[in-house]
């Protein structure tokens, strides 16, 4: 029998609310009805496996030239903003004044360069005449600049040239830093999205006093609170420092699991040191980030590349991370096959796994790349404080920030500059997401396309990482609605409801705030990750809904990740 | 202060101003490279017609008067840009130009591939094949059920504002849709 009810409608939520009704009604009794709705939804949940893709970093560029033709054809052509090879020089060719290359620029300049230059000249001359600048003034204004990813070698600065200070202050005694290098506003970002006037953004930032108020946002990221950062991190490689917090926080039972675990994954590393991502079912642009993801694996054991069991793994990853960073600093490509990938995620986790290993070593041979690492993550960060997929891109996205933050948090530690800041302006826009109930969004408020349990769990952890009291009242709210939504590994058929990625960053959440919660929360994730583990060994594979971009490489890491909660990290409470 | 786009539109049909626009490419270009890009699984094409688009807004511009809703007149114009391009057989029968080569045994159900037993089936769940396939599937649906898929479920519009965009009665859109579905769910 086939009943005339629009099912895809009734899905689509397009009826009438009596319509709506009548249907449900008639769903609790038809069975015919309820397989029918249930085909349709698979349908949808297909359909919704299609990809969607970002247009190229240039693109908005291109088609504002375009536009340019067609909007007055007549117009002398604009070319876009020019890199100088440094202040001296740009300040030489306006002293130059009519030298012919300065006419050059100032005839293809747009107008608000001609009026910057004419400013800069300004104040250079001001500047030479009564100030007279010196290295480390200049250094305070013009601190790095990092070119944009995409620019053509011949443009870049060489690494070695760039020189990002560790502290504001220059040691006496130290040898003076390199001339450091000015550089007009990324040449691949449209004029329009480089400098929004915050009055078109529909983004109000928090007051600052909402962050006295807001629990301890200063003493957890004080020098104090850093040292104690740095220590923690430090602990796992102790001798029976790990056995001792398993049984303090309740891990027993996984030792086993983790050390199959991390052979496994120790075999499955390539020569070059990466992990074949495709082999295990991944999508290969994200080559860089599973590496790094790997590699936060080990150094969650306390290996480095330096030291421990697995140190020939790491010594392996990491260089492999090293030699996939581009010279602005940023890890992994910047675009596969020809298209833009969402290179944020492979950078912030290959940046974690870089600035753990740095910090564990303090090796001075990745100390320039893991600096200038931190330093692409800020140069990324939207003005709204959040990153998304690619550099500066004007969308803000709670999940590829919550994979900045960890390397930040560390970078503050390290006294990077510029991260403090950073982190400040992350914790701000999380907060801007977070509803009064708890709940984060993904890119906006209220904004739950995937749902919102993974994205209350990311932003719960960072803000207690940044500085969020464990009894504050949002927090409260969102370890409520973990416990509402505990780890559970689905049959097989609902395979794509599982989800690593949740039960990470629930564990981290979780683990942070302690208690109760903390102590629920632990007993089912420890079960469904062992009971995953028991599925493996006998052959059977465990997706969940992100593996078709991660494959086994993705799940497995996870997994181990959050078996190593009880080492990885101190509740805050202590 | 965020104009409507439909206000943007006016000020650039006012005054040519360039800035209203560039806003208005800010706003539409992602939804429109994807609205492409589902009819032809190609990201550098998709990115060339949607600034075409743009470029057809510009001359359009003259005669612009916002009756409707901006995003209709936007996907009227794109989907205009789109049959001229079938026509002219630019764009062609669209060959599907896939990131991965196709599952050698194409006859799995795709049903099979997701609740799969063995463990070799289920592994094909995780990487893109399974995408693949639906992109596929997607692309043997006739050229006017693929539209209305796109619209409706991809650009997430409402059954009347795609019947606006494509001149066709409502009833028309759902049966289109209803057809589309229940071709999508035999494969599945």
């Amino acid at each position: 029998m086939k009943c005339k009810y629009d099912l895809i409608s009734y899905l689509r939520g397009d009826l009438a609310s009596e319509e709506t009704k009548e249907i449900k009604r008639h769903l609790d009794q038809c069975t015919f009805c309820q397989a029918e709705l249930k085909k349709i939804e698979q349908v949808f949940q297909l359909l919704g496996t299609v990809e969607k893709v970002e247009p190229s970093v240039d693109f908005a560029a291109r088609v504002s030239q375009a536009l340019d033709e067609v909007i007055t054809p007549a117009r002398v052509q604009t070319l876009r903003p020019f890199i100088t090879p440094s202040w001296t020089e740009r300040l030489r060719l306006s002293l130059q004044g009519v030298g012919e290359r300065s006419l050059i620029y100032l005839r293809y300049s747009p107008a608000w360069a001609i009026s910057a230059a004419v400013h800069l000249t300004l104040f250079g001359i001001l500047a030479l005449v009564f100030i007279g600048p010196t290295q480390q003034q200049l250094s305070e204004h013009f601190i790095i600049q990092y070119a944009p990813p995409g620019t053509p070698p011949e443009k870049l600065v060489p690494p070695s040239e760039v020189y990002i200070p560790f502290s504001d202050q220059a040691q006496p005694g130290q040898p003076e830093p390199p001339e450091p290098t000015m550089i007009e506003p990324p040449p691949y970002l449209p004029e329009t999205t480089w400098k929004p006037s915050t009055a078109e953004r529909p983004f109000t930032p928090l007051p600052p006093p909402t962050w006295t108020k807001r629990g301890v946002w200063l003493e957890r990221l004080s020098v104090t609170a850093d040292t104690k950062f740095l220590d923690a991190l430090g602990q796992r490689a102790q001798k029976d420092y790990q056995a001792q917090a398993r049984r303090k926080y309740d891990g027993q039972g996984t030792e086993k699991a983790l050390a199959q675990g991390l052979k496994s994954l120790a075999t499955q590393q390539t020569a070059d040191g990466s992990w074949d991502v495709v082999r295990a079912g991944g999508r290969a642009e994200y080559t860089v980030g599973l590496t790094g993801l790997s590699l936060l694996v080990f150094l969650g054991e306390g290996n480095t590349h330096l030291s421990g069991p697995y140190q020939a793994t790491m010594d392996k990853g990491i260089k492999y991370l090293l030699n996939h960073r581009q010279r602005d600093g940023l890890l992994g490509p910047l675009s596969f096959e020809g298209h833009t990938i969402n290179y944020m995620y492979n950078h912030g986790i290959a940046s974690f796994a870089l600035l753990e290993d740095y910090s564990l070593t303090r090796d001075e041979s990745l100390a320039e790349a893991a600096v200038a690492a931190v330093s692409f993550i800020i140069h990324a960060q939207n003005d709204e404080g959040g990153w998304g997929y690619t550099a500066r891109s004007g969308i803000n996205d709670t999940s590829v920030t919550g994979w900045q933050i960890p390397a930040l948090r560390i970078a503050k530690a390290l006294e990077i500059k510029g991260a403090l800041e950073s982190l400040r302006k992350a914790s701000q826009w999380l907060a801007s997401v977070t509803d009064e109930h708890g709940y984060v969004g993904y890119r906006g408020l209220n904004h739950y396309p995937n749902g919102y349990q993974a994205l209350t769990a990311v932003g719960m952890f960072a803000q207690l990482y940044l500085g969020w009291e464990t009894s504050d009242q949002l927090i409260e709210h969102q370890a409520k609605v973990l416990l509402e939504n505990l780890p559970q590994l689905h049959p097989v058929g609902q395979e794509l409801d599982n989800d690593f990625y949740y039960w990470y960053f629930g564990t981290l959440a979780m683990f942070l705030k302690g208690g109760e919660a903390w102590k629920t929360w632990n007993q089912h994730m420890k079960q469904v990750l062992l009971n995953s583990y028991e599925k493996q060994r006998q052959g059977e594979l465990v997706v969940d809904r992100w593996s078709g971009y991660g494959g086994r490489i993705y799940t497995t890491a996870l997994a181990l990740l959050t078996l190593e909660v009880y080492y990885r990290y101190v509740p805050l409470t202590e | 202060m965020d104009l409507p786009d439909a206000e943007l539109m006016l000020q650039f049909k006012k005054r040519r101003d360039k800035n209203a626009m560039t806003e208005l490419v800010r706003r539409h270009q992602k939804a429109l490279v994807n609205f492409f890009y589902r009819l032809m699984w190609d990201q550098h094409a998709a990115e060339d017609l949607t600034q075409e688009v743009f470029i057809r807004l510009v001359t359009a511009a003259k005669d612009y008067t916002p009756r409707a809703k901006f995003t209709t007149f936007l996907y009227q114009v794109a989907r205009n840009l789109w049959i001229d391009k079938l026509r002219k057989g630019e764009v062609g029968s669209r060959p599907i130009s896939l990131d991965a080569p196709i599952d050698p045994d194409e006859n799995t159900g795709l049903s099979e591939l997701i609740a799969g037993q063995s463990p070799d089936a289920v592994q094909r769940v995780i990487n893109h094949e399974l995408m693949a396939r639906v992109k596929k599937i997607i692309s043997s649906l006739p050229e006017e059920q693929q539209m209305v898929l796109n619209l409706t479920y991809y650009q997430g519009m409402s059954y009347a504002e795609t019947a606006e965009v494509l001149d066709i009665p409502v009833g028309t859109v759902k049966s289109r849709l209803h057809t589309a579905i229940m071709k999508l769910k035999e494969m599945v």
